[in-house]
This record gives C-alpha cells, structure tokens and sequence, in this order.
C-alpha cells in the first residue's frame, strides 16, 4: 500500500466554539491508481487534503489519526523530515491558479526553487531542468517565460507553472489535486486532464483527485469517496458508485447531474449543509435525507459492506 | 514608469508651491506684513528697510517670485531675535535633526519590522500577545507625554541619561525612544496583520508543498509581499517623523530644526519661522515622493505594467 | 410519504453523551467579551464626565488657589482628599480640568470629525459617481493636502494670527477630510457598478437621487467605522498641538497643555503631566479598540487605515 489514511481527524477551536472538518476519515491508495474524492464544498475535502501533508491552517490542528506513505506515519514524523516528504515524495495542485503563485518572483524562479529542494543541481543544469519541467507542462516558448511574472500570464498558463512546481520532484509518489480545473474555462479543463492523465503514465504517482465535479471524476479515477460533513459516507470503484449508488447522498447528488442519454428533471439536494460547530448527533445527512427515520437522527451509522471494495455508511444501505 | 516618476515629480513641486503660496498670503493678506515681519520694538528704519527690501508697492506675484527666489539661492533672511543669517542657522540644526529622525526611523525599522513578523509567524502566542498589546499602546500614547515621562524616570527620578541638549552619544537615547514610539507601534501592527494575510494565501501554501524550510517561507514567499503594503505606511511614518522631531526636540530641547522652529514662534521671529517650514516641508514631500518612487520600483505589476 | 420523518430543525439542544463535545453556547453562561464591553464602558464614562462636566468637577477648573499650589494627589505625602489628583503650580485642581478637559476633547473630535467626514464623503461620492476629469482634479486636491505637513501649517497660522479654538478646527479638518474622500470614493467606484444602481441610472432617476439614495446608505457602516477609528487620531493631534502652543489657547484646560504645564516642574510635581496624560491615553486605546472592533465588523477590507 502506497498511501494509507486511518480515522483523520482536524479540529478547529475558535470564538464560535469547536468544529471537525474532517471527522476521523480513512481511506488508501496504490501506486498508479487514483482516488476520488466528492462533496459539495465545505464538506472537508480539501482540508483532508491540507491535513495529508500537514499544512492544516492555524487554528485547525490534526487531532487524531495516521497517514501512512510506505508504511511510515507521516504525522509522527519531524517537522524538517515533513519537509523532505513535501519536496520529494508528495505534492499538491492548489485550487486557484492566479493566487497560488507568488506575484513577486519571476516563474522561473519559482520553479526552480521546488527543483532545489529535491536535487542539487548547477546554475546551467538548473535552468535546463527548469525549462524542461515548464515543457512538460506544455508551456510554449518555455525559455522565454521563465523571466515573467504571474500577472503577465493567462490563468490556464498559471494553473500549469504551479502544476510544473507540484511535479518538480523526480521521485514524486502521491500528488494530491485539490479542485485544480474549478476556475478555469471549460475548453481549457479538459486539456489540463488530459495533461495530469499523461503525467500520471509517465511517473506512476498515486493521484488523489478533489472534485465536486463528478464528470471529470468518472473520467479520471479508478475509485471515489463521497464525503459528507467531515465523513466518508460511501466509498467503491468509480463505475459501482456512479451506476449502483447506496448512499442517499451519493444519489442526491448524481441527481444533480444532467446526463446526455436520458431526459429527466434535475432534482436539487433540499436543505443546507449542517452547521460544522453543531453536527446532527446522528446520521449528519439525516435532516436533508428524505428517507431518514428515527434510528437515522439519533446514532451514526457504521459502513455497510456492500461489495469487495465498495462501502456505505447508511443505516438502509442494503435495502435498495 | 517614466511617465509615473515624472507626474509623482510635478505633484510634489505643486505641493512645495502650495505651501509656500500659503505662507506668502497668509502673511500678505492677514494685515500689515511688516508688523508680522519684524519684531514688536523694531524701530522705524527697520519698517522703512524692510518695505524697501520686500518691495511692498509691487504687484503681489512680482513679490512672490522675489520671494522664491531669493531663498531658491539660499537666502532665507536674518533672523530677527538672533540677529544672524537664517541659512547660517540652518546649516547648524539640519544635521542635528537628520541625525534624530534618522535615529526614530531606525528605531522603528529595528523593531518594529521583525516584531510584526514574529508577531504573525507566532500568531495567539505569548510573543504575538505582548507585541499586539504594545501596538495598541503605543499607537494611543501621546509621544509629548512619554517623552515627559521618560524624562521623569530617567534623568528625574534615576539620574541616569541627560535631561537634555545634546552632549554626547547618550543624549540621543530618549528623544529617540520617544521619537520612534509611535512608528515602531504603527509598523508594527501593519506588518502583522499584512503578514497574516501573505501567511494564509495560496502562494505561501505552495512554497510549503514545495518543501521550502519555515525562514525560506515566512522571510522570501511571506515577507517580500507583505513589505509592499508595509512601504505605502511609510509616507505616515514620515509624517509621524516630521510632528515627532518637533515634539521629541522641544522636551529634550535637542538643537535642531523643531526647537528652533517653536522658539521662533514664541519669539514672533517670523523671518525663521517661514524659512523653517518651507525647508522642512519640502523635506517631508520629497520623501514622500521617494517612497512613491521606491514602491513603484519594487512593485513588478507598476516596474512592468 | 407519510412514513418518513419530516427533517427535523435546529432541535438538537443537547448532544447526546459520548458523542464529541460541543461547547455550550448559551448566552448566559457566556463572559461578555472584554472587547468591545471594556473601551465601550470608559467610552460611556468620559461621554458623562464631559457632559456634566460642571455638575461633576467639585472645582473651576481656571480657578486658582495659590496657597495650595502643588498639592500631591490623596493618598501620597501633602496630599488631601480636596484635591483628588493633586494641583498645579496655580493650585488648580487637576481633576476638576481633566473633566473639563474631556469636553474640549471630545467637543473639538466631535467637530472636526463631523465637518471632515461631510466634506470628504461628498468629495468621495463626487468624483467616484462621476468619475473623469472631476475626478482626477478632486483626488489630485486631497493628494495634494495630504502632502502637507499639517503641524507647520499650524504654526504659521498660530503665528500669524493666535491661537484660537476656530483655527485649531480649520487645520484639523483641512486634515481629515482626504483621507474620507479617498476611502468613500474607492467604494463608490465598486457600488456603481452594481446593479442596483445600473437600474436606478436605466430608469432615470437623477443623480443626485441615486448618490444620495442609493450609494450614501452603502457607505454607512464605512463611515462609521472611519468616524469612530479616527477620534482617535484627532484627539492625539489636537492635543499634541495644544501642547506645542500652537493649538487650544491656555488657560482652556486642554489635556495637551495640561502635559506642557507639567513639564517645567518636573521636580516639584510629577502628577502635573501624568494623570492629563493617562486621560488622553485612555481615550485613545478606547476609540481605537473600538474602531477596531467595529471595522472587523462591519467592514473587514478597511485593514490597512
């Protein structure tokens, strides 16, 4: 196993009280494979993916849990040791291109930082690979940009100077992509997956993928956790999930979606997510669920094994 | 970036010639200005000298433009409680003030800069507590008040440090603790909270994927954005600076231009008194407009715009 | 459908135990928050010592009595319970002018803040509702007096024409009102675009309605966050001009020239400037903490003024 999560906890303490964005989540990943995860935002997904590499910001901290890369628990080790693992073994792909790179440094210089970390390499040999990364990126005339500043670039240029950061390492293994194509234009989605798919057959990382766009999920991962207020509440390989959801979340929100194939109303989801310094005491998708009973509002459900891989944590999972 | 230094160039020339303008009418149009001009003894010769000198009789921008220039070449006239030459009386205090105010600014960079950024770095701790308290202290704090209570516990109370004047290196010591007080509070708490803002974005983010050690972070990704808003308060340090020296000066009677200036005031010396602003605001707008340019520089979305 | 349970609200008051805690959140088991509650307390007293001043102070605070000057404060050697904070070296009493005081400080605040912020809102929502020329010549203007070290221009005009009450409110407000109109017109300038006012413009409604009706009540909550952080500021410099000299003409009990009166007597009593300035510091970190309070509030982006 590449990449193990066990029962992940975050904790907020601040004025309005205690919250858990990420309630005791678990999850695994192989070399190569890539990982799903779902939810409507505010659900804790991208800040799993902070807590995976320790960068929870103040005043979040990881309460409980293990994160294991080979088999060694990411979250005992020390802060510089932290840091070897960022530059070398794990990345990550911000969300926002435009304010993940730092307006006052040239680009090239910014890339070649994250080379630095993982290789010593001379001045000359430094630029070469610095060009060579921005190539592999599908910068055009990557010789010419590496002296240009991030306001002088498109967003979808940006978005892959990042993405040239976050692959810098040549001994990358687990790359985490927190929503990397949710503020770009659709055309240029589509490019950039293809982009990370290709990336992915040439180094063979582990990709966790945080989406709340499920086309782009199906297209990309092996299997999908769906998350729900701080909870994985279901969790199987993309086909299963997607044709055979049990979950009441999990269908709610593939009704959201509009197919090609079928004419069928678009059913919204009702309700608000719930408020993260009070969780409902029992199932948390209990208000909004239309099937919920009186078991459903007083005790969390434990997961339902339904297949080999796949998982649900609903009281009626098993009743279809 | 030409076009922005040269229009940032005619603004503070506007601003040097409002002010002057201002002092030539208020003296001009308040009432007779020989009697603003001179001494409450001065005899008549000297009424009958002094019209002659300003030619009171000529149009009123034929007089300014005499006015000018006469001190464009350095001559500011004779200053009438002394009795000697106000550009002799320049030279004197203008090194005793640069050496104050450098002093305060220094203070407050010494100080105020790294306690602001520990303060972020170390945000809800011990360190970020007692800087944010000092903050709020001292940008509440009269400095005229301080400084009198400097006075009271040093060289009062302990008989340490000199009361005032200027003797030796440990004279400088309160005026300008006193001086930077309030800028060291200011930029402080700029720094801070412009620091807090560069430490949770997402460039900072990425440089810690990166696997950048904790100084590269906060110092290179976190510092270099947070100066640029940090420069912009450094035309109100200025300002705090220039009210500073003439408060720090007048308590510590430190010899340099602020004293001078409200010991003319108080003498009615108006000769010097005019003289004093002018030099002294066209010190405070040329600053400022070096801030300006110094910002425009560092800024690459203005260097390259 | 009946069979299914209606989603149930916000009823779940106690969580069940063994499930993670949630902190009780009820109001009355609650401390108030030292901040606001504190600084709004003191607010509250100095409003009502400046108001009832003259019911309040036992004494006139011009009133002198020789044969008691430098009396100690109660409780310290030569001391009397007559004179709470102890006299000066007329044998007034200290308490009876710092409530004077308050009213001169908070009068004059009150004063400068109401002329500044009126001049510099209408500035503001000038030149951002029309923008262009009368723009850039409006903005260049409040530049341009920003540019100006306000403290000289005080003393040139003291020395021209006096000290006075009208003068020292003149250059403050000369003072305050760019930083307003900068503020309010960069919100006008994001307002206008809205669709509210897009609409308001599309049916015709005149200008002057739509400024006043429509962008005026989207400033409020700014304006009151500027008025409140900027007392403040006003109190710090009205009295730091006082105690130059050049601001509240003596023997008006202003706190700055309260301070000044301390200074040369030092030696023989150090309670003279101390408690006039604890009033001022008072004040101060009050309004600020207020202010601060109040902006991160109401209006978050104001961080930097």
């Amino acid at each position: 196993m590449l990449l193990e999560v066990k029962n992940l906890r975050v904790q907020f303490d601040t004025l309005m009280g205690l919250s858990s964005p990420v309630d005791g989540i678990s999850f695994s990943l192989e070399k190569g494979e890539t990982l799903g995860i779902v939810g409507e935002s505010g659900c804790g997904k991208s800040m799993s993916a902070s807590a995976i590499l320790r960068l929870v910001p103040p005043p979040g901290r990881i309460v409980d849990g293990e994160v294991l890369l080979d088999g060694t628990d990411l979250l005992k080790a020390s802060a510089a040791n932290m840091r070897q693992v960022r530059g070398h073994y794990m990345s990550m792909v911000l969300q926002d291109p435009v304010a993940s790179l730092n307006p006052v440094f040239p680009i090239g210089n910014q890339v070649a930082e994250a080379v630095t970390v993982s290789q010593r390499l001379r001045r000359r040999s430094l630029k070469e690979k610095v060009i060579e990364l921005l190539q592999r990126v599908r910068i055009p005339s990557a010789e010419n940009r590496i002296y240009e500043y991030p306001h002088q670039m498109s967003g979808g240029m940006r978005q892959r100077v990042a993405g040239a950061i976050s692959f810098a390492s040549n001994d990358l293994k687990v790359l985490i992509a927190d929503e990397p194509t949710t503020a770009l234009d659709v055309t240029v989605q589509a490019q950039y997956l293809d982009l990370l798919k290709e990336l992915q057959a040439d180094v063979g990382f582990g990709l966790i993928f945080i989406s709340h766009d499920i086309g782009a999920v199906a297209e990309l991962c092996d299997k999908v956790s769906v998350m729900y207020a701080g909870k994985i509440v279901e969790t199987g390989p993309t086909r299963t999930i997607i044709n055979h959801p049990r979950h009441p979340y999990t269908k709610a929100l593939l009704d959201c979606l509009p197919r090609l194939n079928e004419v069928k109303r678009l059913e919204p989801i009702g309700g608000e997510p719930p408020n993260p310094f009070a969780f409902p005491p029992g199932c948390r998708f209990a208000p909004r669920c239309p099937r919920a009973t009186e078991l459903c509002h007083t005790q969390y459900p434990d997961f339902v094994q339904i297949d080999e891989n796949h998982d649900a944590a609903c009281w009626y999972a098993n009743e279809s | 970036m030409g076009n922005f230094i040269l229009g940032r160039l005619l603004q503070a020339v506007l601003t040097l010639f409002v002010v002057s303008l201002f002092i030539f009418l208020l003296v001009r149009l308040t009432g007779d200005p020989k009697q603003v001009l001179l001494p409450i003894e001065a005899s008549i010769e000297q009424y009958a000298q002094l019209e002659k000198a300003l030619g009171l009789d000529d149009p009123l921008p034929e007089q300014y433009v005499r006015w000018v220039g006469k001190m464009l070449v350095g001559d500011f006239g004779t200053s009438s409680s002394r009795q000697i030459a106000v550009s002799q009386l320049l030279r004197e205090r203008f090194p005793n003030t640069l050496m104050l105010a450098g002093s305060g600014f220094f203070l407050a960079i010494a100080v105020g800069l790294p306690l602001g950024v520990l303060s972020a770095a170390h945000r809800g701790r011990g360190t970020d507590v007692s800087a944010r308290v000092f903050a709020i202290l001292g940008q509440s704090m009269p400095s005229f008040w301080l400084g009198i209570m400097l006075l009271m516990l040093f060289p009062v109370r302990l008989g340490v440090l000199p009361a005032g004047g200027k003797s030796g290196w440990t004279s400088i010591i309160l005026p300008a603790v006193t001086l930077g007080w309030f800028s060291t509070a200011s930029l402080l708490r700029l720094t801070r909270s412009t620091m807090m803002e560069t430490l949770s974005s997402d460039y900072v983010k990425l440089a810690r994927i990166k696997g950048l050690s904790e100084r590269t972070v906060i110092w290179k990704h976190a510092f270099k954005n947070a100066a640029l808003p940090v420069l912009t308060l450094a035309s109100l340090l200025l300002f705090g600076l220039i009210t500073g020296t003439i408060i720090a000066e007048t308590v510590f009677a430190w010899p340099g231009m602020g004293s001078l200036v409200l010991s003319a005031v108080v003498n009615r010396d108006f000769v010097v008194v005019q003289a004093l602003v002018i030099v002294i605001s066209a010190m405070y707008i040329f600053g400022n407009l070096t801030v300006d340019i110094l910002y425009a520089f560092l800024n690459p979305r203005i260097r390259y715009g | 459908m009946a069979e299914i349970a209606a989603p149930r609200g916000a009823d779940w008051v106690e969580p069940p135990a063994g499930s993670p805690a949630v902190p009780s959140r009820r109001w009355w088991l609650r401390r108030p928050p030292i901040i606001p509650t504190l600084p709004m307390i003191m607010i509250g007293i100095i409003f009502f010592a400046a108001i009832f001043a003259s019911v309040i102070a036992p004494f006139s605070p011009t009133k002198n009595h020789l044969f008691d000057s430098f009396t100690a404060p109660w409780g310290w050697e030569g001391g009397s319970s007559t004179y709470i904070l102890g006299t000066d070296f007329l044998g007034r009493d200290i308490f009876s002018r710092i409530i004077h005081g308050a009213r001169i400080s908070l009068t004059i605040a009150g004063l400068v803040i109401l002329i500044g912020a009126s001049v510099g809102t209408l500035v503001g929502i000038v030149a951002g509702y029309f923008g262009g020329l009368l723009d850039s010549i409006l903005m260049r203007i409040a530049d341009l007096v920003l540019g100006i070290p306000l403290i000289l221009v005080a003393i040139v005009l003291v020395t021209v024409t006096g000290a006075s009450v009208g003068n020292i409110i003149f250059i403050v407000s000369a003072f305050v009102w760019p930083r307003y109109a900068r503020i309010i017109r960069s919100e006008t300038l994001s307002l206008r675009e809205q669709d509210f006012v897009m609409l308001a413009r599309v049916a015709g409604i005149s200008s002057r309605r739509i400024m006043l009706r429509h962008i005026l009540p989207n400033v409020v909550s700014t304006l009151i966050v500027l008025c409140t952080l900027q007392v403040g500021q006003v109190v710090l410099l009205e009295s730091a001009l006082s105690f130059l000299g050049v601001g509240i003409p003596p023997p008006k009990p202003s706190w700055g020239i309260m301070v000044a009166d301390g200074r040369t007597n030092l030696t023989s009593g150090w309670w003279i400037s101390l408690t006039p300035g604890l009033a001022i510091v008072v004040l101060v970190v009050s309004f600020n903490l207020v202010g601060d309070w109040l902006r991160d509030r109401l209006d978050p982006r104001l961080q930097r003024y």
